[in-house]
């Protein structure tokens, strides 16, 4: 009976590893994924202990430029883990800042991709006009985004 | 006797470790063995000579403390941080071991002694003039990588406040960021120290974190992070202070930061806190500056600020609105209408196309799809909405928004607040004179922390009270008495002004020792656990009008049957008239339907006017009537805070 038990255990364990490194791929790589990265609890329970503590989960890393690794990678640009990484953390608000044509994740974005100061303005003016060719989708992912952005400048 | 620094910082990290790692391929080993062996033992000679283990720079780096017993003791405890077993307790024997820990042989990737400690042995460096020839060469490349990365060139504390619906985070916290030659400070690196706690019950989580269960540890991420965390998605405004530092100092800060990677120290919430452990990073950049022991029993972020300041290594405060600021900002320059139609929008019960329609300036149908994009963010972040239904309705909305370039830049810009800087400290102690039923006293008070609804708001959360400990001791001269008036273990109100945006609730909760008349008239000290929910809303004169239904709980002797329990309402308007004026007027009624059955009716005019930063006086009128027996009271205090 132990056996069995143990079989199925293990039966279970591989197939549910199977189905999450299926579903890992490019999951949190989209618009809405990461929103709440490193959000707070809100419960007040909590907050009303949190007080002068700031305690929180997951704290003891030196992450400077950790995990784009399970997202499909940009094509047309050299490979940037920081550029990446900053993208799927931002994706909202850039998509939101490409829109509006002005913000500090899209000025931190155009400076990340090196485009001169100079130019900075009408490259951001470029970007808002092709927002729909940038965003091409609800399903988008920094892959994606990154390599649109590419496309329309090179316009 | 020191040598200038300037070049160490370079040299150490650019440099002196490739050469050094070519070298050692074709190193002859005994030779260089025995070289190690003697000179390892004069720098140690020589330190002692110097007593360098004695020095404050030392001291820093390994955190040490002063004992009772005149001894010395490390506030960290993870034994991953010494070289010696006997170094939490031994500066020099540390001191001696890290030195003959650096001429290991090299062993694992960034295991080595080099790689850890770069801050001691860029000290010890400069102090015995050490050879950087006849040290070992370990690659150190995970280091070398993240210095490069981080690039520091200046760095900045920052002071994200607490948040607006919840006074208990009022205190807010702090941490540090440093900065490389991006101009986008996005993707600078933040330097934060937390504990690593994973309880979420409430008691099991108070006990551990205020008696140094939890394990605090620092991390480095990048700075775009802890902007979401705070910024985005609450209400928390942060504040940037640049810090005064020379390039090699903020050498020194990171150096010493990369020692204390995956180091673990006992969290204190009190006291060895967040903010308590951001001052070693700042000492270690600058070791003439005394900020650790200058601290209390109890460390808010906000004394953190005080003693960087007055210390003159803060630049001025640089203001981050929160999104709710810049929401709130973004509603302002909109009708009653356009508000409406961006909620509308955010809600998918109106397509983005139809701000087309209708008599609206272009800025209007910009500003409409902007607060219906942050609305809509806030929606989902409420999990009013799931993730494909958000998706879709932001990238319409932004698609929409996209035609119709960027406006005016300077629009959204939102005139800071008074800074914390310009705020009273945060305790209080006070004198003045009350009459209770026509006999006199004199009143003396004290408010160990933090802020009450009537202390002037400038630097604090408007509308949020929290106070610890606040006592109240009376004499009356007629019968020659001395009296407890109160003491409140705890005292907290959150009065979060609802609007067409946000709808927060408010509460509060307090307990602790009150005097109160009883039924037959008579005052009793007894013992209170008041809490209650309700809602407020910004009153024309931009005040706060709230209510709450309550629960009170009354413990006593002279109850009948020691206790008395029932619920309540409590009314109340809190006016700022002027910037030093301020009144609050509150009634509230009580049924004690448990216990002492009663009813008690009470109000209170009460009013605060500020004289300087961190004085002020207070004129407090109550009535209270219990039982067909009224209670008139009145008194006038005069307020210190420091």
């Amino acid at each position: 009976m132990k056996k069995v038990l143990a079989g199925f255990a293990l039966t279970l364990l591989a197939s549910n590893a199977a189905l999450a490194a299926q579903a890992h791929t490019n999951t949190g790589c989209g618009l809405g994924t990461m929103l709440f990265q490193n959000k707070a609890d809100n419960s007040i329970v909590l907050q009303v202990l949190q007080s002068t503590t700031n305690g929180s989960t997951g704290t003891q890393t030196f992450g400077i430029s950790s995990g784009t690794s399970d997202c499909q990678q940009p094509s047309d640009i050299v490979q940037n883990e920081k550029l990446n990484h900053f993208v799927r953390s931002n994706m909202d608000n850039l998509a939101k800042e490409i829109a509006m044509g002005k913000g500090e994740t899209l000025d931190t974005f155009v400076e990340m991709l090196g485009v001169a100061p100079a130019q900075s303005d009408a490259y951001k003016a470029n970007l808002q006009a092709n927002f729909g060719k940038i965003f091409t989708s609800d399903k988008v992912v920094l892959a994606e985004v990154i390599d649109n952005v590419v496309a329309v400048s090179k316009n | 006797m020191t040598i200038g620094c300037s070049f160490l910082g370079r040299i150490l990290y650019g440099a002196l470790f490739p050469a050094l790692c070519l070298l050692a391929l074709s190193a002859p080993v005994p030779a260089a063995a025995a070289d190690a062996g003697s000179s390892l033992k004069k720098l140690q000679e020589k330190a002692d000579a110097l007593d360098l283990s004695a020095r404050r720079n030392w001291q820093i780096l390994l955190h040490y403390k002063k004992t009772i017993t005149g001894g010395y003791k490390s506030r960290i405890s993870d034994p991953n941080f010494f070289l010696s077993p006997a170094g939490p307790t031994d500066p020099r024997e540390e001191l001696q071991a890290t030195l003959a820990g650096f001429f290991q042989p090299p062993g694992i990737e960034g295991e080595h002694p080099i790689c850890r400690f770069p801050a001691r042995l860029r000290w010890l460096t400069e102090e015995l003039q050490i050879d950087p020839s006849t040290l070992p060469l370990p690659s150190c490349q995970q280091q070398r990588k993240l210095i490069e990365t981080v690039d520091a060139r200046s760095a900045v504390l920052v002071f994200p406040v607490g948040h607006i619906n919840s006074p208990a985070s009022m205190f807010g916290h702090t941490l540090l960021r440093i900065d490389g030659s991006s101009k986008s400070s996005l993707i600078s690196y933040a330097v934060n120290y937390a504990a690593d706690a994973t309880d979420v019950n409430g008691f099991i989580y108070a006990y551990k974190g205020i008696f140094g269960k939890y394990k605090g540890y620092y991390s480095l991420m990048p700075y775009y992070l802890k902007v979401k965390e705070y910024s985005d998605l609450e209400h928390r405004d942060m504040w940037e202070y640049r810090l005064k530092l020379s390039q090699e100092e903020v050498d020194r800060m990171l150096l010493h930061t990369l020692e204390l990677e995956r180091i673990s120290s006992e969290y204190y919430f009190l006291d060895e806190n967040c903010s308590f452990n951001l001052l070693f990073l700042i000492e270690a950049a600058r070791p003439t500056l005394q900020l650790t022991d200058r601290t209390g029993t109890l460390v808010l972020p906000t004394n953190t600020i005080d003693i960087a300041r007055e210390s003159g290594i803060l630049e001025e405060a640089v203001y981050r609105p929160s999104q709710g600021a810049r929401m709130t900002q973004m509603a302002s320059l909109l009708s009653a209408d356009e508000q409406q139609a961006a909620l509308e929008l955010a809600r998918g019960r109106r397509a983005p196309e139809s701000v087309r329609e209708g008599d609206h300036t272009e800025a209007a149908r910009r500003g409409m799809l902007d607060l219906a994009a942050e609305t809509l963010q806030l929606r989902y972040a409420g999990k009013e909405l799931d993730h494909d239904a958000y998706s879709k309705l932001y990238l319409k909305i932004l698609s929409e928004r996209s035609a119709y370039g960027k406006g005016n830049e300077e629009s959204y810009a939102i005139q800071p607040p008074p800074p914390h800087d310009v705020g009273h400290r945060a305790t209080r102690i006070g004198a003045g004179v009350g009459v209770r039923r026509g006999e006199w006293y004199g009143e003396a008070e004290l408010q160990p922390g933090f802020h009450s609804l009537l202390d002037p708001d400038q630097g604090y959360l408007r509308g949020a009270q929290i106070r610890y400990l606040d006592t109240a001791l009376a004499y009356s001269p007629g019968p020659g008495r001395l009296w407890l008036k109160t003491l409140h273990l705890l005292d907290i109100v959150s009065t979060a002004p609802r609007d067409r945006f946000f709808k927060p609730y408010s509460w509060k909760i307090a307990t602790g020792w009150d005097t109160e008349p009883m039924r037959g008239g008579r005052d009793s000290l007894i013992f209170r656990l008041n809490t209650g929910g309700g809602f407020s809303a910004r009153t024309p004169g931009d005040g706060i009008v709230y209510a709450f239904a309550e629960l009170d709980l009354n413990a006593g002797k002279r109850f009948r049957g020691k206790v008395a329990a029932g619920p309540g309402v409590t009314l109340g308007v809190l006016e700022q008239v002027n910037d030093r004026w301020k009144v609050q007027l509150q009634g509230g009624g009580f049924a004690y339907l448990l216990g002492d059955e009663r009813v008690a009716l009470k109000g209170t005019l009460a009013q605060s006017f500020r004289l300087f930063r961190n004085s002020s006086l207070s004129f407090d009128c109550a009535f209270t009537r219990v039982g067909g027996h009224g209670v008139p009271e009145a008194v006038l205090l005069a307020h210190r805070y420091f």
